[in-house]
């Protein structure tokens, strides 16, 4: 993989990374009224109050030359010029962001970055392990779907597929929870959070198995629904890749149809799967929130949906430029996959 | 024997709304061992069909309807696909048109080009494979250092090379090359062919060269075959084909060949297109655009006859002593009727106005009292009440008849 | 030389507007999928229009008895405050499609300005535009629509803003990549040599040429902001002046349905957003063979190539899928 490649995709997503933080940084100052207001929890005194307005710089201009009137409107006032120019909201806001200060949750009364970092692992253990199904057997069954075009497993698939991908990811959660967890079903896995409340484990084995039983139905909901969209998308990858010349070839030098497809046409429609399942991961990140949600599983997801009914808009700010910086890596990653699996890139 | 003897073939196509496309009707074609055949005719002839049949490599919706393949005397058309999959690239291997596709992007080309004598010689070892190709890469003038490289970063004519050393590596007897030079530039052209060319006559390998263009024939190759529309218009050696072709359709190929060496004029071309197989033309498939085109050739399919030396032409044209007729002398119909008859089998029709003026003279068939009018008369043409279409003008099921003279100098294997 | 018969041009260009309209309602009809699909998507626009009508207001409807389970009086029940679920239900059919319609409706407008202008402008224009719109397909569409209704706070009017801020990005992509089709033409460049201005070529030359695919897209549109509609109100931050599916899901969710056994609360709403979803996928399944034959199968079985939409977020289509368009950078964005 040539220097230059990396190079530039590492350039393009650092310049989206900034691009976010800028992002970021306007959302959040579209909360009407004063911001400390909305930061910070009604309780605290007038004394904390501007502490944190000096902390995130609110006494200064929005932007070189525009500042806040009393009534919350953009203004233009050239007069703060030239000092405006290195001390603004916008530059403060971004310094805070590359010492990875996200300022203080005012529900848990402890730093953002140490907030989400409770809440990291558990999303990474749910979707890691949903992704790491998804991806297994939504290839398989795209392959066998494309290279057995028109069969009925074919139709099977696409059909299941199509109905797999309008169903809401939460709502599945919610049938498997009614079906799995409850009384009303069978009530095999245990329904909520990630370990049983109040057990006291005897040894790491017995905390995984209990971590495991409480994945299992979070999991399966989240690796359902992402098996559809990635068995549609290898099934159409191998459907147009066994229409090419290569594969004919492969056919002509007397290899049997089952060595054509493993040695030629998989690899081959493997290439846009890996993007594409890169590609989608905001998606899938965006889908967990739902089944965490559903779960109590005590992820990022459950972490949004919290700050929000809590307005705890630190957090917010925090698990959103998290989630985007995920988004980015994943698919900085399938950039380089891409490179390492495409000699075409690559050389 | 001939190593290569494809008797009476037709090949079908399922469309996709379930009518069935004859593209291959009916082509007899022989190939002695270190013999190099042309297979000639614009695209949409049938040529590749009939070369992918013979190398059993159609696609999904193609079946070999009739006929037999025999190699060695033996048909491959009755071998399962398992026992046909050991012949493959032994026996018959393809250097497939545009190189680039044909390769495969993510594997190396060495590895590539080793596949085949790694499946057909399971006791070779890697190493001993490794060093086959190298030899085969020295033989088609690539550097056996380029054996890791992939196929993007060769050039065109390269990546052509590589294809040619991977039909070798088994050592075939039948090489089919299907436009192996099509998509290069004309000095890549020239060295590809001057490379199959040595190649063939070093090992001994009998060669089908798949192309449009008539002059690579005259090159390359032994005999020629010319193709239209799925059926044989003209066979024979290169020198008689090439110095006085007997079909009008071989003819207007030659023509529209630039003529380097004589002088300056622009290639003819051919007006038209061949039709397509969905809709068949009767008679003759090649009346609507020829220039000779009688009544015979809108009703009457013409037989195979054979003129000397391995020459057969399929042409009404053609008298019994072996020559093609000009216009003049022909009974000519007007290009009204042509057209009539064309429209009804729903093909394109261009009329030469300089070759087929419509007037009275033209009319070859008395007009007589229209019981059938065509339905859909074009518009435009100007002239005298159009004659009726003869009713066997609805597309007629013809072959070669089994007893017709012509192919007496053949020895008939019936299926 | 003349041609008696001059090779047809190829009969989608020639095509009027209402040969248009036939040809898509032929393939549809020909299609048992997406006919399934139009059927669907009738019964719920008439439940969707008439049903309001029929039922009256929810807050009369029902025993005020609450927590019923489903009886011949209450066909889904009642909820926690005594609101028949069925009434319910065919005022949140209403309320779903209609922001669907709507967010659809605005996003189309801004995705199609959006790739036309950067399609048909091209250059410095294209090259920002796009940036813009890939730096959007990128972002997380359900995350970045959630902390933006939780900025605005929840209302119809927000959430059918939010979700057509969101989803814009998937049709100014396939909106450019046509419009750079459509300039390509010919009387494109003769209606600029007249000197009639840009703004207006877009219009009355360009926008007309790409109006075909600005529709097939809408209904696969549609689907995705139902679905986002759906889940936003499910997480809390939807419509509260109103009911649609997904705050019917929520309520259930919060009352402890599940666990209850009111299976009738929270399972119709669901099935209604998967019909409806899927109906608008297998329609617009047919648009895009409508517009593009090649997509159409060769006789290798009924199962259509289905043009994967990703509800809430970037569209799966074939375009992503080949492999030169994935590897160009500007399509993937940085």
């Amino acid at each position: 993989m040539g220097s230059a490649f990396v190079l530039r995709k590492l350039g393009g997503a650092l310049l989206t990374l900034f691009a976010i933080a800028v992002l970021n940084f306007f959302l959040f100052r579209m909360l009407p009224g004063d911001p400390v207001n909305t930061l910070l929890p009604r309780t605290v005194s007038q004394a904390q109050k501007n502490a944190l307005r000096i902390h995130l710089g609110l006494d200064q201009p929005v932007f070189p030359g525009i500042v806040r009137s009393p009534q919350g409107a953009l203004e233009i006032d050239l007069s703060t010029l030239p000092d405006s120019l290195l001390q603004n909201q916008f530059l403060t806001s971004m310094g805070n962001l590359l010492v990875l200060d996200l300022g203080q949750s005012f529900s848990e009364r402890k730093p953002v970055t140490e907030v989400i970092a409770d809440h990291f692992w558990p999303t990474v253990l749910l979707v890691g392990t949903a992704e790491v199904i998804a991806l297994v057997v939504g290839v398989l069954i795209g392959i066998r779907a494309g290279w057995r075009r028109g069969s009925r497993f074919d139709r099977l698939a696409i059909n299941g597929s199509l109905v797999l991908y309008a169903v809401p990811l939460f709502w599945l959660g919610m049938l498997l929870f009614y079906l799995f967890a409850t009384s009303n079903g069978i009530a095999l896995f245990p329904g909520q959070q990630m370990v049983t409340p109040g057990a006291r484990h005897t040894d790491l084995v017995a905390y995984w198995v209990d971590v495991l039983r409480h994945l299992f139905l979070p999991a399966a909901t989240l690796a359902l629904g992402l098996i559809a969209g990635n068995a549609l998308i290898m099934r159409s990858s191998m459907v147009e890749t066994l229409k090419d010349d290569y594969v004919t070839t492969a056919r002509a030098k007397g290899l049997t149809e089952s060595q054509v497809v493993r040695r030629h046409a998989i690899p081959n429609a493997l290439l846009p799967t890996v993007t594409v399942v890169a590609l989608t991961f905001g998606y899938v990140l965006g889908g967990a929130i739902g089944v965490e949600e559903v779960y109590a599983w005590p992820g990022m997801g459950s972490l949004i949906i919290d700050a929000i009914e809590r307005k705890d808009f630190p957090v917010l700010q925090g698990v959103f430029l998290v989630i985007a910086l995920c988004v980015v890596i994943a698919n900085l990653v399938a950039d380089m996959m891409y490179g390492i699996l495409d000699p075409r890139v690559r050389t | 024997m001939a190593l290569l003897e494809v008797r009476d073939l037709v090949v079908e196509f399922t469309l996709g709304d379930g009518r069935i496309a004859r593209v291959v009707d009916g082509v007899d074609l022989d190939l002695d061992a270190g013999e190099a055949l042309g297979l000639v005719g614009e695209s949409g002839c049938g040529k590749t069909t009939t070369a992918l049949a013979i190398a059993r490599l159609l696609p999904a919706n193609g079946r070999i309807a009739r006929g037999t393949v025999r190699l060695d005397g033996q048909d491959l058309t009755a071998l399962d696909d398992a026992a046909f999959r050991d012949r493959r690239w032994t026996d018959i291997s393809v250097i497939f048109q545009g190189a680039m596709n044909a390769l495969n992007p993510v594997r190396r080309v060495g590895d590539q080009v080793a596949e085949p004598i790694l499946i057909h010689e399971p006791t070779t070892t890697r190493e001993a494979a490794r060093r086959r190709v190298a030899e085969l890469f020295e033989l088609v003038g690539i550097s056996p250092d380029r054996l890791r490289e992939y196929p993007h970063q060769f050039s065109g004519g390269m990546r052509q090379r590589v294809m040619i050393a991977m039909a070798l590596a088994c050592r075939p007897r039948l090489v089919i090359g299907d436009e192996p030079t099509t998509a290069l530039d004309v000095m890549v052209q020239a060295q590809i062919l001057e490379l199959l060319e040595r190649l063939r006559r070093e090992l001994g390998l009998a060669l089908i060269l798949i192309t449009h263009d008539l002059s690579v024939v005259a090159e390359t190759c032994d005999r020629t075959l010319v193709m239209y529309a799925g059926r044989l218009a003209e066979t024979g050696p290169v020198e008689r084909l090439h110095g006085g072709p007997l079909h009008p359709y071989s003819l207007r190929l030659l023509r529209s060949v630039p003529d380097l060496s004589g002088e300056r004029r622009l290639p003819a071309g051919i007006p038209g297109q061949p039709p397509s197989p969905e809709s068949p033309v009767s008679g003759c498939r090649f009346h609507p655009r020829c220039d000779r085109a009688m009544a015979q050739c809108v009703t009457d399919v013409p037989v195979v006859r054979s003129f000397g030396e391995a020459h057969r032409v399929a042409c009404h044209a053609v008298g019994e002593e072996g020559r093609l007729r000009p216009p003049g002398e022909l009974p000519r119909i007007p290009s009204a009727l042509a057209i009539a008859a064309a429209s009804t089998s729903g093909v394109e029709v261009a009329v030469d106005a300089d070759v087929l003026p419509v007037s009275a003279d033209d009319l070859g068939v008395p007009p007589g009292d229209p019981r059938e009018p065509p339905a859909d008369r074009p518009v435009g043409v100007a002239g005298p009440p159009m004659p009726p279409v003869p009713p066997s003008v609805a597309p007629v099921r013809t072959t070669t008849d089994a007893s017709a003279p012509t192919t007496d100098d053949l020895p008939r294997v019936d299926a | 030389m003349t041609s008696a018969a001059a090779a047809a041009p190829s009969p989608a260009r020639r095509h009027g507007r209402r040969d248009a309209w036939t040809h898509a309602w032929s393939v549809i009809r020909a299609d048992r999928q997406s006919m399934l699909g139009m059927v669907i998507l009738v019964v719920f626009a008439i439940i969707a229009i008439a049903g309001p009508i029929l039922a009256g207001p929810i807050d009369r409807a029902g025993a005020n008895r609450p927590m019923l389970d489903p009886s011949l009086a209450h066909l889904f029940g009642t909820d926690r405050s005594g609101r028949d679920l069925f009434l319910t239900n065919i005022w949140a059919t209403q309320v779903s499609l209609l922001v669907g319609v709507v967010a659809s409706i605005l996003s189309m407008v801004i995705g199609t300005a959006m790739g036309i202008a950067a399609g048909y402008l091209g250059g410095r224009w294209d090259a920002w535009l796009m940036r813009l719109t890939d730096f959007f397909y990128v972002l997380p569409t359900l995350v970045l629509a959630l902390v933006l209704a939780a900025i605005m706070g929840p209302s119809l009017s927000n959430v059918i803003l939010v979700i057509a801020v969101t989803s814009w990005p998937a049709t100014a992509r396939v909106i450019r990549s046509q419009t750079l089709t459509v300039r390509e033409r010919m009387f494109v460049d003769r209606a600029r040599a007249t000197g009639a201005s840009s703004a207006r070529i877009m219009r009355r030359q360009v926008l007309p040429n790409v109006f075909g695919l600005v529709l097939a897209n809408t209904t696969l549109t549609i689907a995705g902001a139902i679905f986002l509609e759906t889940t936003l109100s499910f997480l809390g931050v939807g419509p509260r002046d109103t009911y649609s599916w997904g705050r019917i899901l929520d309520e259930s969710f919060e009352a402890g349905a599940l666990t209850l056994g009111k299976w009738a609360w929270f399972v119709p709403p669901g099935v209604a957003v998967v019909l409806v979803v899927l109906a608008f996928t297998l329609v617009g399944g047919a648009f895009d063979e409508i517009l593009d034959p090649r997509l159409r199968r060769r006789g290798a079985g009924p199962g259509a190539e289905p043009d994967a939409t990703d509800p809430g977020g970037p569209l799966l289509s074939i375009e992503s899928l080949s492999v030169p368009e994935s590897l160009d950078p500007e399509r993937r964005g940085g």
